[in-house]
């Protein structure tokens, strides 16, 4: 066999072994639908199973149009005006991301709460009364939702608004020409130019929604994520958890595709040149109420939390002295660096094959591969429990099986690569492709060996996108919830653990240094956005 | 039917256009022509009323669309633009593009319009095509007939043919020039070739930094430039230095005798390459060159010359016959541009 087939045939070989292993836990989480239904499955189906349906679908459809109006009128307002504080909004509008949901319904929960400082004022001064809770009850459906949308409408404003920057400004004017006027240019124009856009952001602001789970159960309400876990922990009906967790998948699967299939209709028209757009100056008390609009949803999706875990940290703020603190921030460290760099290492292999390879086959398998961030980390965590299941029904393999499961953090590493291996894999593609073909050419005729060319040339191109990679994902594990609980060894807790488990107590003060510490950390990720003029 | 006064605009703190006026009769095209930057564009769109002027007035067939106190939305002003990038809506295909300014007729009325401009601009069997789906060619006839379709008293076209090569160009020109004339409207265009302003045009406005320099037919700015930089813009590629140094006008090539002025101590002599000839050795104006660099074209070679001592300044000859080493060149001073200084 020639060398060149020989090399081509082990990188083919290594990419499907890649490729199968990252989807093993999707796969089998699939397998779940079809599997035999367990004893508890046809009460779950007619009692549950229409409440998860209905709460999730509502939750859906509120997030959806919640997030629309928070993301999109800021992006349009800021790409028409130019006003004070104009320039600072578009990152402080995505600060938001830093906060995970749950984090920010605790924050949420301990002002509007009762017993909350705010509510005891009102009542105490004003005898304003509304209930265990102040305005409306939190723990409810319309709470979640408006958790939600204050903590995913940055990737309807990120989305929206790099959009609005390639919409050519000619349309604009050649349409107000033709006698249109603003509502006509907007709805026969500019939606039609957005849509991919919004089609596209709703989609990622769904698959946080369907893998949530830290909000929807501290707020009480019945999804589909929770009814995995009551499935898993409460009727202990493994196979019913499988079900209802490759129906989850199924809804994934339907979000994935149409954020993939809008995807290439943004960036084909971001890709368009055209000269850049004027924004209309203006100031005085239309400056104001523009100003107060396009802050709302910074004030309420980061601002008004963030100060509150902050107030409640300075009671707590004792507790990272306790001995176990060290313990929680060396495991969450290991955990997230440790998924980070095996992630960012993959990454670069899929990178390496994908270029050698050059086919369009493998390009569909490594999109297969790295579409873990569209899958809920439940459905994931219970796809890696049924791989393991099965493992342990082989008689050669059920100890090394069991031993995986309850003594080593393995199996949490692995599915935090599989859900989380697609940051680090877009990053070093788009750095990849930041490398011009003509540099790399250049640098190969120069007649310089490899690894000169990859130390010199590749190397210094794809640092800042390999580092960007790793930290995103490390950051993403870092506040990761449903994955973590269902997979980790015994004693084995981490930040976000601790947190959301105060928080489930209602010990409130205690959760907020763990969750302060979080979102710190949600600080990077949003730097490197910046850094990579994203924002 | 179209009138400029005094237009004055400020963008982003700068100054982009200077008092400018200008006119052109009904049915007329002008060419808008310059350098990039010198404000061609930007006066094209304060017409088009995309920009406000914070001076000036403009007329369209005795209606005020810009004064003191008094600006017509875009949407009003019954003015076609055709962008440069064509700016074609790229999610509706040509029928709808056209149409897209005729929603206040009648639905019978917009087919007939529709039909009138798909049968004007060729363009029948594109209608249900994508902008993407077209020929750069194909892209600016949906664009015109998107323009004119709304039937406006005025039409105004920026850089129509920067997008073309050479070869194209042409074709190109003629094409959108007999279209123009079968649709008989008054058209402004914005070029920075003197060659679309000579095929396109009747008159032709030259502007310099947000100025007008002159206005005119292509003839009466090529006889008369108003100063050498319209003088080199119509096609005087030569400018050459001369002092008058007792009695003698002496230039960089030595003495011109020929020359007769009593303007000043110096002048600029701006002139076409064909404005200088091959002289015989002892002809009283002839001054000695060097060769610097042979270019052939169509008719001949265009040459490089060079004072016999020295480089700094370069003067191009038309030629019929190829030189070689030094020869004497005479200036035909009816086609020289003088200009004190």
């Amino acid at each position: 066999m020639p060398e060149a087939r020989k090399g081509n045939y082990f990188r083919w070989s290594l990419l499907l072994l890649l490729v199968l292993l990252l989807v093993a836990p999707a796969l089998a989480a699939l397998s779940g639908l079809f599997g035999q239904a367990g004893e508890h499955w046809p009460l779950l189906r007619s009692t549950l199973l229409p409440v998860y349906f209905q709460n999730t679908l509502v939750i859906a459809a509120g997030v959806i149009l919640l997030s629309l109006i928070l993301g999109i009128v800021p992006a349009v307002l800021l790409h028409r005006y130019s006003f004070p504080g104009s320039g600072i909004l578009p990152l402080l509008l995505v600060l938001p991301l830093a906060i995970p949901a749950y984090i920010n319904g605790m924050a949420y929960h301990a002002l509007l709460d009762y017993a909350s400082p705010l509510y005891v004022f009102l009542r105490q001064n004003f005898g304003f009364q509304s209930g265990p809770y102040l305005l409306f009850n939190l723990h409810s459906n319309l709470g979640v939702i408006l958790v939600f949308s204050l903590s995913y409408y940055p990737y309807v404003f990120l989305l929206t608004r790099a959009s609005l920057e390639a919409f050519n400004p000619s349309y604009d004017e050649a349409a107000r020409l033709l006698g249109a006027g603003q509502s006509r240019v907007f709805l026969r124009l500019l939606l039609p130019h957005l849509r991919p856009a919004i089609v596209a952001s709703l989609a990622l602001v769904l698959m946080e929604v369907l893998n949530d789970y830290g909000l929807v159960r501290f707020f009480g309400v019945e999804t589909f994520t929770t009814g995995i876990f009551n499935a898993w922990f409460v009727l202990r009906d493994s196979t019913a958890a499988f079900r209802l967790a490759g129906l989850l998948l199924l809804f994934a699967f339907l979000l994935f595709f149409a954020e993939k299939w809008q995807r290439p209709q943004i960036a084909t028209r971001q890709r368009l040149t055209h000269r850049p757009h004027r924004r209309l100056n203006i100031s005085g008390l239309p400056a104001v109420a523009i100003l107060l609009i396009s802050t709302f949803p910074f004030v309420f999706g980061f601002a008004v939390p963030a100060l509150q875990l902050a107030a409640m940290s300075v009671k707590a703020w004792s507790l990272i002295t306790r001995p176990d603190f060290g313990e929680l921030m060396t495991n969450s460290l290991i955990l997230a660096f440790g998924a980070g760099a095996l992630a960012t290492i993959l990454a670069l292999l899929l990178l390496t094959l994908s270029r050698k390879l050059q086919s369009r086959i493998s390009g569909f398998l490594i999109l297969f591969a790295t579409a873990g961030y569209a899958l809920p980390g439940a459905v994931i965590a219970i796809g890696m429990l049924m791989l393991v299941n099965t493992m342990a029904f082989n008689p050669v393999m059920s100890a090394f099986a069991g031993w995986l499961l309850t003594a080593t953090i393995a199996v949490l590493m692995y599915a935090y690569v599989a859900r989380f291996i697609t940051a680090s894999w877009n990053s070093v593609e788009s750095g990849a492709g930041a490398l011009g073909r003509s540099q790399l050419e250049a640098a190969r005729l120069s007649g310089a060996p490899s690894w000169l060319v990859f130390s010199d040339i590749v190397w210094p191109a794809l640092k800042p996108s390999v580092f960007a990679g790793f930290v995103m994902v490390s950051m993403d594990v870092l506040k990761e919830l449903p994955l973590t609980l269902l997979l980790r060894p015994f004693n084995f807790d981490t930040l976000a653990i601790r947190a959301f488990e105060y928080a489930a107590d209602e010990r409130l003060a205690e959760a907020s240094p763990y969750a302060l510490l979080i979102v710190v950390a949600g600080f990077l990720p949003v730097w490197i956005m910046r850094k990579n003029k994203m924002i | 039917m179209l009138q400029v006064s005094n237009i004055g605009l400020r963008l982003g703190g700068q100054e982009i256009l200077h008092d400018v006026s200008l006119g052109l009769k009904k049915g007329g095209t002008l060419a808008l022509v310059g350098e990039s930057g010198c404000g061609k564009t930007s006066l094209l769109r304060v017409i088009a009323g995309l920009e406000h002027p914070y001076s000036g007035s403009i007329v369209v067939n005795d209606r005020q669309l810009n004064a003191a106190g008094v600006y017509v939305e875009p949407a009003n002003r019954g003015v076609g633009l055709v962008f440069q990038d064509f700016a074609l809506f790229p999610h509706i295909n040509v029928r709808r593009n056209i149409l897209f300014g005729l929603n206040r007729l009648s639905s019978q009325e917009q087919n007939d319009r529709l039909s009138a401009m798909l049968s004007l601009f060729q363009l029948e069997g594109l209608a249900n095509r994508y902008p993407h789906q077209l020929s750069g060619g194909q892209q600016q006839r949906v664009a015109m007939a998107r323009a004119l379709a709304p039937k406006p008293d005025l039409l105004l076209l920026d850089e129509p043919f920067s997008g073309y090569d050479v070869l194209l160009r042409d074709s190109v020109r003629r094409e959108l020039r007999e279209l123009l004339d079968k649709a008989g409207i008054t058209t402004v265009l914005v070029t920075h070739d003197l060659q679309d302003a000579l095929v396109m045009a009747d008159e032709v406005c030259i502007m310099q930094n947000g100025r007008v320099l002159q206005q005119g037919t292509v003839m009466q700015l090529a006889q008369h430039p108003v100063n050498d930089y319209v003088a080199r813009f119509m096609g005087g590629v030569n400018s050459l230095k001369v002092q008058c140094i007792e009695g003698q006008w002496i230039s960089a090539f030595g003495p011109l005798p020929g020359l007769s002025l009593k303007l000043a101590k110096e002048a600029l002599l701006v002139f076409p390459p064909d404005a200088l000839r091959l002289a015989v050795a002892g002809e009283p104006d002839a001054f000695k060159v060097r060769i610097g660099r042979l270019m052939p074209d169509q008719h001949g070679y265009l040459v490089w010359c060079m004072p016999e001592t020295g480089s700094e300044s370069t003067i191009s000859a038309k030629l019929t016959e190829a030189p070689s080493g030094s020869i004497q060149l005479s200036l035909l001073y009816d086609k020289v541009h003088v200009f004190p200084l």
